[in-house]
């Protein structure tokens, strides 16, 4: 039996206690408190993933089953936990992230009539994200993964009395049900050929899998992601998702849920490098991605929407770091974007909150430096983050990247480089749109004000995490190397050529200085070209006309399931039921009419049935 | 002269189904019943005595003896539809059917 | 041992001696005591019932032999006779002698070690019967029985020229397989008028007739306990078969149950509908005997076939008693019935549900047990036939018991039309004894109860088994 620290239970025992709690006793009755027992939760989350990390820095691992969940015949599916380097890794991002946010949202959400369900939902999804991380067999991680998504579509649509949150809503739960699809055809198969999902299991045979199931599994994998990591073409639904409250879309949409597809891919690494080609396909849809949400990111007003476009563009980043075979950089970039995309996110949320709406736009916002600094200085940390500035967290995962890229040679190394010109360019011309000068198209906010401590004070932190999360490069690579099957090399971190420094950073500067100098040198540049072509500007809001097809694909399978309903269910469904009927009276009525009630007849019959047994009897 | 018995055997029973069949008259009907079992008595009689075994012959007593009391029986039914007024043919007693 | 083969037979024949030895006390002036005669042969019926549930194992004397399926089912048709001795009003002594004649018949099929014991066996149970119907004073019950004469003289006729060509083949009568195709052609002429007295399609016409015009207790006594003793030369002929027969068995099997389903949708007279019922059922009992000689005659399809006769004995054996009690012989008599006479409908309705095979009926367990036995047997076709049947008749039975619960009871219809010739359910003056009710009640109960009754059918078949 192996030993499960009780860490590991707590993981799980802490939130269902916290959700239990503020369902029966807080909600009903002091809903204001529900924050209370969810925030300690949290902390005990936070203690228990920071000594799983150090458990396994210290070179443990674990991967065992805690009880056995479904069992018929020589089918199992244990529940069980894997800890090792890539779940402790982002686990521990994910819980330091989440429990800032839940105290983000503490302020946030202050006064809003749904703030005990806001909490017990946003923690059902803190525990949901954590039990996928630790799951270790891919059944158990499907269930989490679903419950994730059936999170994500409550509090996606949170403000349910707003018509534009419920159809966001919709909208992604659809697109994450055709995605999951994906993973459940995978499960389905694993679990037919191999009668075991376990991880460790399937990396240990990871060499005897024909080619051409791991080729569709990976698809499938792939497919799953790509949904719910907002990979091309399955990304629409995140712009969309912003609907939600500014915690929901730090959390699940900068830290987590987003990345729980990257985790997947990451997870069935050794599965998918095996095969050739396959890590090249998701290099190249990951680089696309990232280049056509960096051109979007640019063109969009709304806040929130520039940084969802950026985090399809950087979850595009990571799918393209992972592809070229840098398992180690994909993953680093991954808990760095965690912190500075939170702290990205949860500015734009104090904007609102200061504007008193749910977001805003860039033509409300301007000069806001002095008037809110710390906001501020954090989001210039976080900005500094994405596009590379040396020192900060995003410049050593980036460049891990571009490094990898430049390797690969060719085109990898050029789109490498135009992500990062795009990165530094939008983010910039957010910052310099937001915080600097004033322009007359504007109309500002009222009465813009600081945050309240209790959202301060987590961003903050988290900035700081923004920063300096990147010199645990080497520890996280360390990390990293625990539970890999040896079989598949994972790359260590080493620090980035200078060559592939300098060519970042001159991308980057590239891009923030045609930032500057569209917003702040031609100040109206930004507004007057969308009044000069509104078609340009549709086609960039219509995202290329990309959105054109899931709406032609939905109507497709609308008109489809019409008529195959109509025609099955009506013409012969129907129609069987009814003239069955019929039938049914018709064959009657005939076997009635054969008693005619004459003794010849019956007679006949007599020597017909013995005739036709001796017919047969003979005939044999 | 087994086969000769065979034939008539199944002649007579034959005739015998036919009788039961094509008739509409009961007694003609119930003639032709007679005219099976005694056919059937006589095969196996011919068996029986052809192989030696006693079981067929007794057989055979005891299957006269149970037509013997099956044609009291039903010729009393037979008896029974005349003195109703009735005719006493298949095509009359018509009234349960379907 | 061999005595004890023979006592249940001795016993039914002193019964039945006793019971005319009775009838001959009488003079034109001293009526026969009916009751004192329905008595004895009671008495006969029990005692020998009882005698049989004592001889469990199997003796082989030459002519006789009994094994658990014959015992077992042997139990079931000496019960069937209970209830029509009980509830029967016979005008003299008669009709009680011929039932023991007719039970005698069918202890000879149960122990029967010979073809030529069966063929006494089945004579003897059906002539009894013949007179029975006849017995009904009505005009119809006299055309039933002649018709019913004759075709079950020409089936006994079909069987005797089988047992000849068998012996010719054979050189025997023992109940043991001849080679060859003049014994397969035998044995096809002795299956045939074993399916006619079981009541298969095609050789079923005389069956609805005769339940039609028969007292509604002796068409019960027909369905239950000669359709057993019919069941049980059916397996016995089976079990001799090679092979062509068994094939088509399953396959008559499931036309008997889709052709007695389909035609009893339409029929409204009710005694009628329960015949084709019947019929129905036995295609169930034939499925089960299919199973059972393919299987190499393993105990436990046996134990289904006994188990479905049991458990229809209740059903159909308190189906027909609830229409003696209640004096109902059309359906539209039904409707409504709910309403005006609840204890009345909810026992039929009971019953309904228990042909009908629905849970959590002893119905249900004996169609089920079938089925499994069935697909045990790989008869995987008929059993998909068989369940169509049971869910077509399905319609008749809800039907049944729709007409019941959601119908207007034929009171205010036939006030408000002025018609007078139907006997209503309000109305109906047919006071039934309070005894006759409480038995009809208890087979009601029993149809629930002996759902737990398979259980105890493996016990039964435990100890012995052939």
């Amino acid at each position: 039996m192996i030993h499960i620290p009780s860490a590991v239970i707590l993981l799980f025992a802490a939130p269902l206690a916290a959700l239990a709690v503020g369902f029966f006793v807080t909600r009903p009755y002091k809903p204001e408190w529900t924050h209370i027992p969810v925030l300690l939760s949290c902390a005990v989350v936070c203690a228990c993933a920071a000594y799983l990390a150090a458990f396994v820095y210290s070179g443990r691992g674990l991967d065992g089953t805690l009880f056995r969940w479904m069992v018929a015949g020589d089918w199992d599916v244990p529940f069980g936990v894997r800890i090792d380097g890539i779940g402790v890794s982002v686990l521990a991002m994910v819980s330091l992230v989440g429990a800032l946010i839940h105290l983000y949202a503490v302020g946030y959400m202050k006064g809003d009539p749904g703030f005990a369900r806001f909490f017990l939902l946003f923690h059902l999804f803190y525990l949901s994200m954590i039990g996928l991380l630790i799951s270790n067999n891919y059944v158990q991680l499907y269930l989490f993964w679903e419950l994730v998504g059936v999170c994500s579509y409550f509090l996606i649509g949170f403000w349910m009395h707003k018509p534009a949150a419920r159809r966001a809503a919709l909208q992604a739960f659809l697109t994450l049900r055709v995605a999951d699809l994906g993973l459940m055809l995978a499960v389905l198969i694993l679990m037919g050929l191999y009668r075991n999902t376990r991880f460790a299991a399937l990396y240990a045979v990871a060499g005897g899998i024909p080619t051409g199931v791991l080729a569709l599994l990976g698809v499938l994998f792939v497919w799953a992601a790509a949904g719910k990591s907002a990979l091309f073409p399955l990304y629409f639904w995140l712009p969309d998702a912003m609907e939600g409250p500014s915690p929901v879309s730090a959390l699940m949409h900068a830290a987590t849920m987003v990345t729980a597809g990257i985790f997947l891919l990451v997870r069935s690494w050794p599965l998918i490098c095996v095969v050739p080609g396959l890590p090249e396909f998701i290099a190249v849809v990951g680089a696309v991605t990232a280049i056509l949400a960096a051109v979007l990111a640019s063109t969009q007003t709304d806040l929130k929407r520039i940084l969802a476009y950026s985090t399809v563009s950087h979850l595009g980043l990571m799918a393209f770091g992972l592809g070229l075979g840098q398992v180690t950089a994909g993953v680093f970039h991954l808990v760095t974007h965690g912190f500075f995309k939170a702290v990205l996110f949860l500015c734009a949320g104090i904007l609102a909150h200061a504007a008193g709406k749910s977001t805003v736009s860039v033509s409300e916002v301007g000069g806001l430096r002095r008037k809110m600094p710390l906001t501020f200085l954090c989001f210039l940390v976080a900005a500094l983050s994405l596009g590379g500035f040396p020192l900060t967290a995003g410049f050593y995962s980036k460049d891990a990247i571009l490094d990898a890229a430049f390797a690969h040679g060719g085109w990898a190394a050029a789109a490498g480089l135009a992500i990062a010109a795009g990165s530094a360019f939008y983010i910039s011309r957010m910052l310099f749109l937001t915080f600097f000068g004033s322009r007359p198209e504007q109309k500002p906010i009222e009465h813009p004000h600081e945050a309240p401590p209790v959202m301060i004070v987590p961003v903050l932190f988290l900035s700081a995490g923004a920063v300096s999360v990147g010199w645990l490069g080497r520890g996280l690579a360390r990390m990293l190397g625990s539970g890999w099957p040896k079989s598949v090399p994972a790359p260590a971190l080493e620090g980035p050529t200078s060559v592939v420094s300098s060519a970042g950073l001159a991308a980057a500067a590239l891009g923030a200085a045609g930032a500057y100098w569209l917003t702040m040198l031609r100040p109206s540049w930004d507004w007057q070209w969308r009044r000069r072509r509104p078609g340009l500007e549709a086609l960039f809001f219509d995202d290329l006309g990309w959105r054109r097809v899931p709406v032609a694909c939905v109507t497709a399978a609308v008109w489809f399931a019409d008529k195959v309903g109509r025609v099955l269910d009506r013409d012969c469904w129907d129609a069987a039921i009814e003239g069955s009927t019929g039938v049914c009276r018709r064959v009657s009525e005939a076997g009635s009419r054969l008693a005619t009630g004459s003794l010849s007849d019956s007679l006949w019959w007599v020597m017909i049935g013995a005739a036709a047994l001796l017919a047969w009897a003979a005939l044999r | 002269m087994s086969a000769v018995v065979w034939a008539v055997s199944g002649m007579l029973f034959l005739l015998g189904l036919a009788a039961v069949v094509l008739r509409r008259q009961l007694l003609a009907m119930f003639l032709g019943l007679e005219l099976m079992v005694v056919a059937a008595a006589l095969a196996l009689g011919h068996e029986a005595g052809r192989a030696g075994l006693a079981e067929g012959l007794v057989a055979v007593l005891l299957v006269l003896a149970v037509a013997a009391a099956e044609a009291v029986v039903g010729l009393t039914l037979v008896l029974r539809v005349h003195w109703s007024g009735r005719p006493t043919e298949a095509d009359a007693l018509r009234e349960l059917r379907g | 041992m061999t005595a004890m083969l023979w006592l249940p037979i001795a016993v039914l024949s002193a019964g039945a001696l006793s019971v005319l030895a009775i009838g001959m006390g009488a003079t034109p002036g001293r009526p026969i005591p009916c009751g004192l005669a329905k008595g004895v042969a009671a008495a006969a019926v029990l005692l020998a019932l009882v005698l049989s549930a004592m001889t469990p194992e199997a003796v082989r004397p030459p002519l006789l032999r009994l094994d658990m399926l014959g015992g077992s089912i042997q139990l079931v048709f000496l019960a069937a006779a209970m209830p029509l001795l009980f509830v029967m009003t016979p005008g003299d002594e008669v009709p009680p002698a011929l039932v023991l004649g007719s039970l005698i018949g069918m202890a000879l099929v149960a122990a029967a070690g010979s073809l030529l014991m069966l063929f006494i066996g089945l004579e003897l149970m059906s002539v009894p019967a013949y007179l029975l119907v006849a017995r009904s004073r009505s005009t119809r019950a006299m055309e039933a029985s002649v018709k019913y004469f004759f075709a079950g003289s020409a089936a006994g006729a079909l069987f005797l020229m089988g047992m000849a060509l068998h012996f010719s083949a054979a050189h025997s009568l023992d109940l043991a397989s001849a080679p060859g195709p003049l014994g397969e052609a035998g044995l096809a002429l002795m299956i045939a008028a074993a399916l006619f007295k079981l009541g298969a399609v095609p050789l079923h016409f005389w069956l609805p007739d005769v339940y039609e015009a028969s007292d509604p207790e002796l068409a019960g006594f027909f369905s239950t306990g000669l359709k057993a003793a019919a069941a049980l030369l059916l397996a016995r002929l089976a079990g001799l078969s090679q092979g062509p027969i068994l094939s088509i068995l399953p396959w008559a099997a499931a036309l008997t149950i889709l052709f007695g389903a389909v035609v009893a949708l339409r029929q409204q007279k009710l005694q009628r509908l329960l015949a084709y019922s019947s019929i129905s059922h036995a295609g169930f009992m034939m499925l089960a005997v299919a199973a059972w000689a393919r299987q190499g005659q393993a105990s436990s399809a046996a134990g289904a076939l006994f188990f479905y006769l049991a458990a229809y004995l209740f059903m159909s054996g308190g189906a027909f008693l609830w229409l003696k009690v209640s004096g109902f012989s059309s359906r539209e008599q039904l409707k409504g019935l709910g309403r005006v006479r609840p204890a009345d409908a909810a026992v039929l309705s009971v019953l309904l549900l228990a042909l009908a095979g629905i849970p959590p009926t002893a119905g249900f367990a004996a169609k089920f047990l079938v089925f499994w036995e069935a697909f045990k047997a790989g008869l995987y076709v008929p059993l998909v036939l068989a369940g169509l049947g049971a869910l077509l008749s399905l319609g008749y039975y809800l039907g049944l018991i729709r007409d019941m619960y959601f119908d207007e009871p034929m009171t205010a219809k036939v006030i408000s039309e002025g018609r007078q010739d139907l006997d209503t359910a309000a109305s109906s003056s047919v006071e039934a004894a309070l005894g006759q009710r409480a038995l009809v009640a208890a087979f009601a109960v029993l149809t629930v109860l002996l759902v737990v009754m398979p259980w105890l059918v493996d016990g039964l078949w435990a100890g012995g088994g052939r």
